[in-house]
């Protein structure tokens, strides 16, 4: 098998293992979520919300509104969630080694990711 | 006459929803085969052939492929090849042109839809340039000292499938940087995933071997279509039921072709690669023109 050691030493050897299933975790999910949410819709024949700009708390009552527009959307949070959460567990991990260097770095690709969340949520 | 999607949330018919998967999955086939994940051919595809406004057809890609991006990093992360280092290294610089790039598709180009249109064109011919010359070379074993990367020790050994030892030292981090910075401002802007620039970034620049340097653009284009994807939603150009079949489509697509990549001769690609672009390119630019 083709393999690179390009690696954090002082990380715990499962490191690689967790980053892979928090990623697979979440597509799989979204992935679940996002067909669901379409057969209810067919099934069902609810309509879909239209894209429209959401307010946060316009956003949260659709979620709990249930019913398919909840589940595709939901699928939709679950799935920009996991590629946040990959760097939320990188840098807790590197954190917790005291990789000054990686945890600066994981920590600017968080903090550009949080304040594209903010600015949308404000915006 | 193809079916105008509809994006006001009413129900399309059930057929036009399954030629949206049918065309998804092929995108997602092609960009597979050629490990640039399916938006370069599905925002086209979208646009040309569906009806669907240039915008939120972006907005699709980008939530695709952060599904395609998170569904190969998992297996390629477990095996060990993406290198991690340099992949989150480089991630600060792609993030930032990923949220640039689609801040400026929903504010000064919000009402430009041909500007976008056009936009693509040169981006296409390019990837179609870059496809065709670009020859992987081999790692330099001695290239010239980077100190940020000598400082982040960012490289390693790379074993090929052969056994072969590789030991490869990164190189060229600034100018790495600013490319795949550029490579994320595409991504947010047009939608496009960023594996066409990232990974000759790392290849041709950085000394990153060709299949690390595919293994770790994989990774990193879920982080910069994250930041692309979060702008467009609060936008409001997100079309749930126009993104839900995309994104499964793609990400099963991508499943199919990453298993026929393995059974498709290198130069047979690049002929299907380029022939693929020429279309879209083409179709673009009538539809950019009006025509259609």
């Amino acid at each position: 098998m083709a393999r690179t050691t390009a690696a954090f030493p002082d990380v715990p050897e499962y490191f690689p293992q967790l980053v892979g299933a928090v990623l697979r975790g979440g597509v799989v999910l979204s992935a679940i979520l996002f067909a669901l949410g379409v057969f209810l819709a067919y099934t069902g024949g609810a309509a879909i919300m239209a894209p429209a700009r959401l307010t946060g708390s316009q956003f949260a009552s659709e979620l709990r509104s249930g019913g398919p527009t909840a589940l595709i959307l939901g699928g939709l949070i679950v799935l920009v969630l996991t590629p946040l959460l990959r760097v939320v567990i990188s840098f807790l991990m590197f954190l917790r080694v005291g990789d000054r260097a990686f945890s600066a770095i994981t920590a600017i690709v968080l903090a550009v990711l949080a304040g594209t969340i903010v600015i949308g949520v404000l915006a | 006459m193809l079916p105008i999607f509809p994006v006001d949330g009413t129900l399309p018919p059930i057929t036009d929803l399954l030629l949206v998967l049918v065309f998804a999955f092929a995108a997602g086939v092609v960009g597979a085969m050629l490990g640039l994940g399916g938006g370069l051919f599905i925002v086209p595809g979208l646009v040309v052939l569906f009806g669907v406004d240039i915008h939120l057809a972006i907005a699709a890609s980008l939530v695709s492929t952060i599904a395609t991006s998170c569904g190969s990093a998992s297996t390629y992360v477990e095996d060990r090849l993406t290198d991690l280092r340099t992949g989150m290294f480089l991630e600060t610089s792609t993030a930032v042109g990923g949220l640039a790039g689609a801040l400026i598709g929903v504010t000064v180009l919000a009402s430009q839809a041909p500007v976008l249109i056009f936009a693509f064109i040169p981006v296409v011919v390019l990837a179609a340039v870059l496809m065709v010359a670009h020859r992987p070379s081999d790692v330099n074993p001695d290239p010239p000292h980077d100190r940020l990367a000598d400082r982040l020790a960012l490289g390693g050994t790379y074993t090929r499938r052969s056994g072969e030892r590789v030991p490869y030292r990164v190189t060229g981090t600034f100018g790495g940087l600013a490319l795949v910075g550029f490579s994320g401002l595409g991504s947010g802007l047009l939608g496009i995933g960023g594996g066409l620039f990232n990974v000759p970034a790392m290849h041709s620049f950085m000394n990153v071997p060709m299949r690390v340097a595919s293994a770790t653009s994989i990774f990193m284009v879920g982080v910069t279509a994250t930041a692309g994807a979060v702008v467009y939603l609060f936008a409001g150009y997100l079309s749930l039921l126009l993104v839900a079949p995309v994104a499964i489509g793609i990400l099963a697509g991508s499943v199919a072709g990453t298993r026929l990549q393995a059974k498709a001769s290198a130069r047979g690609l690049r002929e299907l690669f380029v022939g693929v672009l020429a279309l879209a390119a083409a179709l673009m630019f009538v539809r950019g023109m009006g025509w259609l």
